[in-house]
């Protein structure tokens, strides 16, 4: 009743015809965890020990355990800088990333507090600019770690010492970069000028680190990222590493990562094992010349409309999602009250395929920085942070409570257009003139962001349903678009409503 | 029946009392704007009062130029992003926006650390100033707040300070601006009588709550350990020291002392 009234004022208000509506929170229960007291609570990794306790690392550099059964908090470790990533291994030692290193802290002596902070590597530059985040932190079936090192803003500067050996190439040496040089004394404002917008000047900023055990020496395993807040190393080992828009990155957008690949951000160039850049600013590069060397993400979210600042990701878990597919992706987003659900397609042996918003609901709040499944993955806890930017703090647990609901399985590229397979047999389809497809190109270059270039509103022929899948035929399909694809809310089936109108789907390759 | 129609009548009379009152925001703000700038603070972004003075009507080219090439006027705020994928429009729409919402008085945001650690012994990793950025601050427990910060690469003793250390400038900022030790009393350069580098293997926390940092160089281990003792700073090593010898700054407040595995530095 409360539904149908307002949708009724919802029509009432905006003169719209009356629809059906769709709500999270009738199948999702939103809670708050409890935090621990004094402790800024900004959530820079999340993890579960086999005990079964949440371990957290924290903003300001602690590792707090949480015994979710007794609902209570104790301190593990502390005085770490900036962790944004935390493994809990077997046998009690927890292995965090912080700016300088990655960390594996021991309890030796078993009183619940870790005494023993030992190096495991830490083979990478610090230039001191704010902007070189930490990011992890996965292990695969091997036991190899993997981080992803963000790039430098020219937001600001470089401190006078630096871990790791300054890269000049192209002309730009340490000394333009200095926060305080006093000898041409100039404000950052005008040395700026000239320095790319991110840059990556002491070694593997940029780049994806493989270590593997017992190893102290990082491998670059991939180049080309920019602000890469979010790793995931799924079930076959395939590394996943989400990316924030900015220059060289026209969409926030989730790579999958291939080894020895080129990403797309250009200042990482600076560190390619095998084909560096010796003797240019990395920016200045041709986009078309870069563009051959890249591996192109599989999903992108535009700003605004699909995401803004996306953060980690994890396996969509069918037990969550209610969903029956086992390949999907859920990401979280730092700047909107969502999370978002990657649907892999495969077309023409290329990885791509269509984004939407899961539990977009005001209750989940912003700042969902890092994702974890309860052992059972009926619930998920958010862990929240801002850091100065937008955001939120706190962690959020989301429990789905097992009223089944239609939501999108997969969505598939077809010769004249897309697919939608759904949990469900569709039982109304609504109206062809409530369909809207738009599509445009995101731009490659070194500017910030991209606008929807050669945006165009498509020519929808036919739309049908046959069980479970939904089928919309376009007048033409072209490559190298993402189309933004707008269902009615008025598709029904016998589970409910539909759960996510909105679709947008990167369209790299296309059937001939 | 009748009720439920009287609700829904209260409701759609005072939803557009309220639209009269108040503007509501173009959609283009939600999306992009609404979570970094307020109407009457400031949060991450300057509050609308700050944008009014700074981008006035006759000032919309320097605002449409700002929104899609934004730079970075305060240095302890990060850095707006690029608004250039929003059309010039929406761009307008949104300046209209800000300059036509009434805004009756700004609200002062703090800037207190909510989170003030001053325990006694902690050790600390942050950007500290005058060091290297990898750089590790104990604070000891000594009435004189002496602080000693140790240089993860170069695995040495950099600087004493004394003072409440203080890395809020740090998280604040994001780490933009230094985390501030105090103080700054003694430094010391130090040579390990070898050109090889050493190698940090982390450390170890005592019951006390002082660290003991592991490193090799030439590949022999050495421990060396932090603490204080009244109100001296003290260094014990373990392990084949290799010849080391330090010089600390002329004008100085510090007295150093050594014995075969200790240096001890106390307030002159």
């Amino acid at each position: 009743m409360k539904h149908l009234l307002t949708s009724t004022l919802c029509s009432l208000l905006l003169g719209a015809p009356a629809m059906a509506e769709f709500f999270w929170e009738d199948h999702y229960l939103i809670e708050d965890i409890t935090l621990p007291a004094d402790i800024d609570p900004q959530i820079g990794g999340l993890d579960m020990n086999e005990d079964g306790d949440i371990v957290a690392c924290f903003h300001r550099g602690q590792v707090m355990t949480y015994d979710t059964s007794a609902d209570k908090w104790s301190l593990f470790a502390e005085g770490l800088h900036e962790p944004l990533g935390i493994y809990a291994e077997k046998g009690g030692t927890v292995v965090v990333v912080q700016r300088p290193e990655i960390t594996r802290l021991h309890d030796t002596d078993g009183d619940g507090k870790a005494d023993f902070y030992e190096t495991v590597c830490d083979d990478w530059g610090v230039s001191g600019n704010y902007h070189e985040f930490t990011f992890g932190l996965e292990k695969d079936s091997k036991g190899n770690f993997y981080i992803a090192l963000g790039t430098a803003s020219n937001g600001s500067g470089v401190r006078d010492e630096i871990r790791g050996e300054w890269n000049d190439a192209g002309g730009l040496t340490h000394d333009r970069f200095k926060y305080n040089n006093a000898i041409e004394e100039q404000s950052w404002a005008s040395k700026k000028k000239g320095t790319a917008r991110m840059y990556a000047r002491v070694p593997y900023r940029g780049c994806v680190l493989k270590v593997s055990p017992g190893n102290r020496k990082a491998e670059v395993y991939a180049t080309g990222v920019r602000t890469p807040n979010g790793l995931y190393v799924d079930e076959h080992d395939q590394l996943w590493v989400s990316d924030n828009q900015g220059d060289w990155v026209g969409a926030s957008k989730v790579h999958r990562i291939v080894e020895g690949g080129f990403h797309g951000h250009a200042a990482s160039l600076l560190w390619d094992p095998k084909n560096p850049v010796t003797d240019a600013v990395p920016a200045s590069i041709p986009p078309a010349e870069l563009n051959k060397r890249r591996t192109k993400a599989p999903f992108l979210l535009p700003q605004g409309d699909c995401g803004n600042s996306i953060t980690q990701m994890t396996a969509l878990q069918p037990e969550f999602s209610n969903g029956t597919a086992g390949n999907n992706l859920i990401v979280g987003e730092m700047n909107h009250s969502h999370l978002s659900a990657c649907l892999p397609d495969t077309v023409k042996g290329e990885v791509q395929g269509a984004v939407y918003h899961h539990l977009k609901t005001s209750t989940i709040g912003a700042g969902n920085n890092r994702l974890l499944y309860s052992p059972d993955n009926k619930s998920l806890y958010i862990g929240k942070t801002h850091l100065s930017w937008p955001g939120r703090e706190g962690i959020k647990k989301v429990t789905y409570k097992g009223k089944p609901f239609l939501v999108a399985d997969r969505v598939q590229l077809t010769e004249t257009g897309f697919d939608i397979t759904f949990n469900a047999p569709i039982t109304d389809i609504g109206a062809i003139s409530d369909y809207l497809i738009e599509s445009y190109v995101i731009a490659y270059y070194a500017g910030y962001g991209s606008p929807k270039n050669e945006l165009r509103t498509d020519g929808i022929t036919k739309v049908e349903a046959k069980g479970n899948v939904l089928s919309i035929t376009l007048d033409k399909l072209e490559a190298g678009r993402v189309y933004d694809i707008r269902l009615p809310s008025s598709i029904t089936s016998d589970l409910s409503d539909i759960a996510a109108t909105r679709y947008w789907y990167t369209a790299h390759q296309i059937l001939d | 029946m009748s009720r439920t129609l009287l609700t829904l009548l209260a409701v759609v009379s005072s939803a557009s009392a309220a639209a009269k009152k108040d503007q509501p925001a173009p959609q283009a703000f939600e999306t992009n704007c609404k979570a970094c700038h307020l109407t009457d603070r400031a949060l991450v972004g300057p509050h609308f009062v700050h944008i009014q003075e700074h981008y006035p009507l006759s000032k919309r080219s320097e605002f449409l130029e700002w929104c899609r090439n934004p730079g970075k006027r305060n240095p302890n705020m990060p850095q707006m992003p690029s608004m250039a994928h929003i059309p010039e429009a929406e761009l307008i729409e949104i300046h209209n926006y800000i300059l036509n919402t009434e805004v009756k008085r700004v609200k002062k945001t703090s800037n207190k650390d909510l989170f003030p650690d001053t325990k006694r012994p902690r050790v600390v990793r942050s950007f500290w100033r005058n060091t290297a950025p990898t750089s590790i601050l104990i604070a000891l427990p000594t009435a004189e707040k002496l602080n000693v910060v140790w240089d993860s690469e170069a695995c040495r003793l950099r600087y004493i300070s004394q003072g409440e250390a203080d890395n809020f400038p740090y998280l604040r900022s994001n780490g933009n601006s230094e985390s501030n030790p105090g103080k700054i009393i003694y430094t010391e350069n130090q040579t390990f009588g070898t050109d090889a580098q050493p190698v940090f293997k982390g450390y170890r926390i005592d019951k006390d709550g002082f660290p003991t940092f592991l490193y090799t160089i030439d590949g022999q281990e050495i421990t060396e350990q932090i603490s204080s003792s009244g109100e001296s700073v003290v260094r014990t090593f373990t392990g084949t020291t290799p010849a080391f010898s330090v010089t600390a700054a002329d004008d100085t407040s510090v007295a150093v002392s050594t014995t075969s595995n200790t240096i001890t530095y106390s307030l002159k």
